[in-house]
């Protein structure tokens, strides 16, 4: 029998807040015609007895495992013990929540991410990678598909501004010498992800299989064909044959679906790991 | 045979251990170099690169024909016939007849050819490849994009 922790009853209330309470249920309810009669069994204790054995289950009590912080030992304990806390830091310098600090580029750069990655998720239940098919199928979400137009709007739109987004990220840093020692390694890593994003952003050109997709893709792989020696093998392995087709289709799409999403994601969990670690760089001067 | 075996002390030690380290690690990298071969495509299906073009009589005389499937030009010149690459010397657009001059442009950047193929302005940095054509025992131009040939060695017929 596991006991409640004190203060356990008050945070569970808390937590649910007005959602389940009986009260105002009833009187939403009295505002539907109708609905007062159909619901009449319910009234009363129903919501708040189910909102009680919810909040006293095992599993509901499992993921609360602490009381609602009510000093700031608490909060930081909590801070260390959850993951959603943990990802915030316990402390951040005044100086550095000044909007004029970051800009948000950095933030608004993951927030394109997240976006693309759900557009482009429901992208793929309509897109096929056959040249008999995607220029079709691209066509069909603009046209025949429901939300299929913003959606592929949205994409396209969010990609392109997340090239700029991210270059602008990186003046940024570079402008208020954010590269500089401690945070140069994380320097590094976002060069790695500027090449990801870029990588992410060609593989994804050439997927609409329309004129300007095939032309450009073919420059660019014969820009690649140019590197000394392992150029031509490099310009073969990349398009899957001697120029662009269905094999460079479907590689470009595996590329930009799966391997470079996931590259992207780990470098970038990496990434925001080293800001935390690294202090953030609007403090600099006053941290010390 | 007992001197032949690792006693307890060897195999416990440092040097031992960065052995077996080093020997899974090199294993491993050549193991993953090696699957990397995966990548590169062995087999190719496509057109034949020896092909029947059409009689020399059905390609108009002083005119670039485009022979779509191939992405060739047959330039016909009285009777000579050339056999030209469509692909841009450039970075790998196809070219199409210039609107202005007897020769060819390239949409991407700008390149222009004469009507030999040789570049004449723009970012090429080479004339169009020229292909080697024969005639089949039909009567009819061969082109084999195998054989590279000089614009100045021309099919006659």
């Amino acid at each position: 029998m596991i006991e409640n922790p004190p203060g356990f009853e008050r945070s569970v209330l808390r937590r649910l807040g007005g959602a389940f309470n009986a009260t105002s249920t009833g009187q939403f309810l009295a505002t539907i015609p109708g609905a007062g009669k159909l619901f009449a069994g319910f009234r009363g204790g129903f919501w708040r007895a189910l909102a009680k054995d919810v909040a006293h289950s095992g599993p509901w009590r499992s993921a609360f495992k602490h009381p609602l912080p009510q000093t700031p030992k608490e909060q930081s304990e909590i801070a260390i013990t959850s993951f959603w806390m943990h990802l915030h830091p316990a402390t951040v310098s005044r100086k550095s929540l000044k909007f004029s600090v970051t800009y948000g580029l950095g933030g608004l750069s993951a927030g394109l991410f997240a976006m693309l990655l759900i557009t482009g998720i429901m992208l793929m239940f309509y897109y096929v990678p056959a040249t008999d098919h995607a220029y079709k199928d691209m066509v069909d979400l603009q046209s025949a598909v429901s939300l299929g137009k913003i959606l592929r709007n949205m994409h396209r739109w969010a990609a392109h501004l997340m090239v700029i987004v991210v270059c602008l990220h990186m003046l940024r840093v570079f402008i208020q010498k954010g590269y500089k020692p401690p945070r140069q390694f994380n320097w590094v890593i976002g060069v790695v992800l500027l090449v990801l994003t870029m990588m992410l952003s060609f593989t994804g050109y050439l997927l609409p299989w329309d004129q300007l997709a095939l032309w450009a893709v073919t420059v660019g792989t014969n820009m690649a064909g140019a590197i000394p020696l392992i150029g031509e093998k490099f310009r073969y392995v990349l398009l899957g044959g001697p120029a662009v087709d269905q094999a460079t289709l479907i590689r470009f799409y595996v590329l930009h679906v799966i391997v470079l999403p996931v590259a992207i994601m780990l470098v970038m969990v990496f990434h925001f790991w080293r800001v935390r670690k690294d202090g953030f760089s609007g403090g600099l001067e006053h941290d010390a | 045979m007992q001197g032949s075996e690792l006693n307890r002390d060897e195999i416990q030690s440092r040097r031992f251990f960065i052995a077996g380290l080093v020997t899974f690690f090199t294993s491993f990298a050549l193991v993953v170099l090696g699957a990397l071969r995966f990548v590169v495509p062995n087999v190719q299906y496509g057109k034949s690169l020896r092909f029947k073009v059409g009689m020399p009589s059905d390609f108009p005389d002083k005119a670039a024909t485009y022979v779509s499937d191939q992405q060739i030009f047959i330039v016909r010149d009285g009777n000579s016939y050339l056999a030209l690459s469509a692909t841009c010397t450039h970075l790998g657009c196809a070219v199409r007849p210039d609107d202005a001059s007897p020769g060819f442009f390239c949409p991407c950047h700008g390149s222009r050819f004469g009507s030999d193929g040789t570049n004449i302005a723009g970012p090429a940095p080479k004339p169009l490849e020229v292909y080697e054509v024969s005639l089949g025992n039909g009567g009819e131009l061969i082109v084999d994009k195998r054989v590279r040939t000089s614009r100045k060695d021309r099919f006659r017929t």
